[in-house]
C-alpha cells in the first residue's frame, strides 16, 4: 500500500505507511526523491535512504503485537544547514544507549542502529506512553547547483560516484600490477632475498598508504615465525613459536597463521597488551594476513596506520592482499630453488667422497707365487664405510701378505672418512705387519680418540700369510669370523678375540696363530654378508656361506670364479630387497704345487 | 535474481536490492541452492544500488554456512553505496570484495 503524503511547499514532507517492510522501503525511496528535489548531494541521499530504512525497519519489527493495524509516520525536515528525519513508532521503546558499538562479525542483526549513528551527527529517541520518537539530524555538506529531474540526477549521481571509485580502484590495481611486473625483472636477477622483500614490502606501504609492516617468514621446520621485514629497524620483534604452549591471544599474528584468516585490529577491537605489534604504538589500525602457498605456511604479514580510525578500504585490502600472496609465491619458489642446489651438492659430495672411497682399495691386488687374490667392495649407500686392503711385505723382519679388512660403524661421509683414516694409520704402521696383533693395537690406540670423540668404532681382522714362518697369524677387532677352508681342517670359522677399535684405548689384541696348509682357501668377509636379509626378512648366516664355500672347493673355483660367486648368492639372496649394509670381501687361494721360494 | 552454479561455486546475480524486506528469502534461497560441491558463494553485486543492516545479516548467515567448508563468500562489483556500508560495517574484512 503506498504512504500517504503531507508536504509543505519545499521544505517538511510527512509520510504515513502501514507497518510493513516492504511500505517502510517505498517510503525510503520517496524520502530519496524529495532529499534530491531540496539539492541534497547525492553521497548525503545515499545516507538517508538508508537511515530512514533502518528507522522504519525497527519500528514495524518492534511494533506492539495490539499496534499492528496503526500506520507508522515519518517526518523529514530540509533547512539550509540540516536535514532532519523524526519516525514515530508504536513498539514498547528502548533505551538509547550512549555508544553504539560495531556488533561482532558473526551477529547476523544489531547494526542498523550503528548505521543510523555513523551516517549523522545526532541520534534521540523521545519515550511517551502512546508513541515514541526516533529523531535523526545531519548537517548537510553541500547542496547541489543544478535541479535536473529527480531520475536524471539520481542516475548521474550514481554514474558520477561510480566512476570514482573505479577510478581509484584503477589506480591502485594499475600501482600493484606496475610494481609486479618491476620486481619480476629485478627477482630473475636476484632472487627473493632481504633486500628485495624489503623493497617489495616498502612499495606496498605507499600504494596502500600504510605507517608500517612487519613480515615474519617460516622456519624449515614450521615451528617459529621470525622476522624478515620490518618498517622501523629500531624495533626489535623477538620469533613467534608456533609449536604449542604459545599464548594465542597476546598476537594477532598467531591467531592469523592459526586461523588461516585476516585478523584486525583497531579502536574498537584493539591489540592485546602484550602483543609484540604493540612497540608500533597501542591506537593501531590494520590487520595480519596470514601468507598461504599451496597449504604450506610462508609466512605472516601485519600492516597497518598509527590511527586506530583510520581503517584499509576495500580496495587497499585487495592491494594489501595481492602483493603479500604474490611475495608468498616467490618466497616459496626461492626455497624450493634453494632446496634443489642443496641437494644437488650434497650429491656432488656424495659423488667426491666415493670416488676418494674407491680410491682406498687397492687398484691391483698382488699375485705371490702360489696364491690369488679377488676382492669385493660395495656400499648400500652412494659411500659406506667398508674397506679392505692387501699389501705384500718382503722386508728383513717379514715376508709374507698382509690381508686387512674393516667395517665402519654407520654409512656414508662420516664412514668413508673413518675408513680413509684407517688406511693411512695402517700404512704409517707397516713395519709391524708381521705380528697382525700388535698391529692392531696400535691401530687402536691411534683411532681411538678420534673415534671416541664421535662416538664411532671400527670392526677390522688382520691376517699375515706368513710364508717365512709358514704360519697365518690373525687378530680380530670385534669381526665377523673368517672362513678357511683347508684338506687337513675341513671349513671352519676363524676369530680372535678383541673388541672393536675406539672402544678401549689399552686393549691389547689376541693373535691367533694357524699353520699355513698345503692347499688353503680363505674368505674375509663383514656383516654385510652375513646378515643380509631375503625379502621375506631370513637371514643369510654363517651356514649359507659354509655351503658357498663347499661347492666353490668342489667347482675347484678361481679366486676371482669364487668372489663372483659368493656376490651372487648374496644378490640372489636379497632379491629385490635393498640392501642395508655394505659388502665387502676378500677371497684367497692357495695352490699346492707352487712351490714357495 | 539468477542463481547459478559453476564448479564449486555458487554464483547469484540481478538482484536490485537487498533489504529487510527481501533478506530472509533471499538468505532461504540461496541456502537452500547451496549443494555438497560448493565451496564458494559470489554475489555479483553489481545490480544492486542498496543494502541495509538485515540485507547484511542474511550475507553473514550465508557466510556462516561456507565456514565449515573453508569457503568464502566473494561480493563482486559492489555499487559505491553497497561498498561503502561494507566499509562502514567493516563487512569488507570477512567478504572478499573484488572488481572485475
Amino acid at each position: 500500500m503506498a504512504p500517504s503524503i503531507s508536504s509543505s511547499p519545499g521544505r517538511v514532507l510527512t509520510l504515513s505507511f502501514p507497518c510493513d517492510l516492504a511500505a517502510v522501503r517505498e517510503a525510503a525511496r520517496q524520502f530519496r526523491t524529495f532529499l534530491n528535489d531540496q539539492g541534497v548531494s547525492a553521497e548525503e541521499l545515499d545516507a538517508w535512504e538508508l537511515i530512514v530504512s533502518e528507522a522504519g525497519n525497527n519500528a514495524v519489527e518492534y511494533t506492539r503485537p495490539e499496534s499492528v493495524g496503526l500506520p507508522i509516520e515519518a517526518t523529514v525536515w530540509v533547512t539550509h544547514l540540516n536535514v532532519e528525519l523524526q519516525v514515530r513508532d508504536h513498539t514498547p521503546g528502548f533505551d538509547l544507549p550512549e555508544d553504539t558499538p560495531l556488533p561482532d562479525f558473526e551477529a547476523e542483526g544489531g547494526r542498523g542502529l550503528f548505521l543510523m549513528r555513523s551516517l549523522s551527527d545526532q541520534l534521540r529517541y523521545l519515550r511517551s506512553p502512546g508513541d515514541n520518537c526516533l529523531i535523526v539530524r545531519k548537517g548537510r555538506s553541500g547542496i547541489s547547483p543544478a535541479r535536473e529531474s529527480a531520475g536524471d540526477s539520481l542516475q548521474m549521481a550514481i554514474m558520477e560516484s561510480t566512476l570514482h571509485t573505479l577510478t581509484e580502484e584503477l589506480a591502485a590495481s594499475y600501482e600493484s600490477l606496475s610494481a609486479i611486473f618491476r620486481f619480476t625483472a629485478e627477482l630473475n636477477r636476484g632472487g627473493a632475498g632481504t633486500e628485495f622483500v624489503d623493497r617489495w614490502l616498502r612499495e606496498l606501504m605507499m600504494v596502500a598508504s600504510a605507517d608500517w609492516f612487519v613480515l615474519r617468514l617460516s622456519n624449515d621446520t614450521t615451528t617459529q615465525l621470525r622476522v624478515e621485514g620490518i618498517s622501523r629497524a629500531d624495533l626489535r620483534f623477538e620469533p613467534l613459536d608456533l609449536r604449542e604452549g604459545q599464548r594465542l591471544e597476546s598476537s594477532v599474528e598467531l591467531q592469523a597463521v592459526m586461523g588461516r584468516q585476516d585478523m584486525w585490529f583497531d579502536a574498537a577491537s584493539p591489540t592485546a597488551a602484550g602483543d609484540p605489534l604493540t612497540q608500533f604504538g597501542v591506537a593501531l589500525a590494520g590487520f595480519a594476513h596470514p601468507i598461504y602457498v599451496n597449504e604450506e605456511l610462508v609466512g605472516v604479514l601485519a600492516i597497518g596506520r598509527y590511527a586506530s580510525h583510520q581503517s584499509f578500504t576495500a580496495g587497499q585490502v585487495n592491494i594489501i592482499h595481492t602483493f603479500a600472496d604474490f611475495l608468498g609465491i616467490q618466497i616459496r619458489n626461492a626455497r624450493i630453488q634453494e632446496g634443489y642446489l642443496r641437494s644437488r651438492l650434497v650429491t656432488r659430495e656424495l659423488e667426491i667422497a666415493a670416488s676418494i672411497q674407491r680410491s682406498l682399495l687397492p687398484e691391483r691386488l698382488p699375485e705371490p707365487p702360489g696364491f690369488r687374490l679377488a676382492g669385493y667392495s660395495e656400499s648400500a649407500n652412494k659411500v659406506g664405510g667398508d674397506f679392505f686392503d692387501v699389501i705384500q711385505i718382503e722386508n728383513q723382519q717379514h715376508r709374507g701378505l698382509l690381508l686387512v679388512i674393516a667395517d665402519v660403524m654407520g654409512k656414508g661421509v662420516p664412514a668413508a672418512m673413518f675408513a680413509a683414516i684407517f688406511r693411512s694409520h695402517l700404512h704409517a704402521l707397516i713395519s709391524l705387519s708381521g705380528l697382525p696383533g700388535k698391529l692392531m693395537s696400535w691401530l687402536n690406540r691411534a683411532l681411538h680418540p678420534d673415534l671416541a670423540r664421535v662416538d664411532m668404532f671400527v670392526t677390522a681382522q688382520i691376517v699375515f700369510l706368513d710364508w717365512m714362518d709358514n704360519e697365518i697369524r690373525i687378530a680380530s677387532a670385534g669381526h665377523c669370523p673368517l672362513l678357511i677352508a683347508a684338506k687337513e681342517l675341513g671349513i671352519m670359522e676363524v676369530t680372535a678375540d678383541g673388541m672393536p677399535l675406539g672402544i678401549d684405548l689399552q686393549m691389547e689384541f689376541e693373535e691367533k696363530c694357524l699353520p699355513m696348509p698345503e692347499t688353503l682357501r680363505l674368505a674375509m668377509l663383514t656383516d654385510g654378508l652375513i646378515e643380509a636379509r631375503s625379502p621375506e626378512g631370513e637371514l643369510m648366516g654363517i651356514d649359507r656361506v659354509k655351503s658357498w664355500m663347499a661347492d666353490s672347493i668342489r667347482r675347484n673355483d678361481t679366486a676371482q670364479t669364487s668372489c663372483e660367486s659368493l656376490v651372487e648368492l648374496a644378490r640372489t639372496f636379497q632379491a629385490d630387497a635393498p640392501a642395508a649394509d655394505d659388502l665387502t670381501l676378500l677371497v684367497i687361494t692357495r695352490q699346492p704345487e707352487v712351490e714357495l721360494s | 535474481m539468477n542463481i547459478t552454479s559453476e564448479g564449486s561455486t555458487l554464483q547469484v546475480a540481478g538482484l536490485a536490492e537487498l533489504n529487510a524486506a527481501n533478506a530472509s528469502a533471499f538468505r532461504d534461497q540461496v541456502r537452500a541452492a547451496i549443494q555438497p560441491q560448493h565451496v564458494n558463494v559470489l554475489l555479483d553485486f553489481s545490480q544492486t544500488r542498496f543494502v541495509d543492516s538485515s540485507g547484511l545479516g542474511a550475507l553473514i548467515s550465508i557466510h556462516k554456512s561456507l565456514c565449515g567448508r573453508g569457503g568464502v563468500v566473494r561480493i563482486l562489483n559492489p555499487t559505491p553505496p553497497v561498498q561503502q556500508i561494507l566499509e562502514l560495517t567493516r563487512m569488507h574484512r570477512i567478504f572478499e570484495v573484488t572488481r572485475s
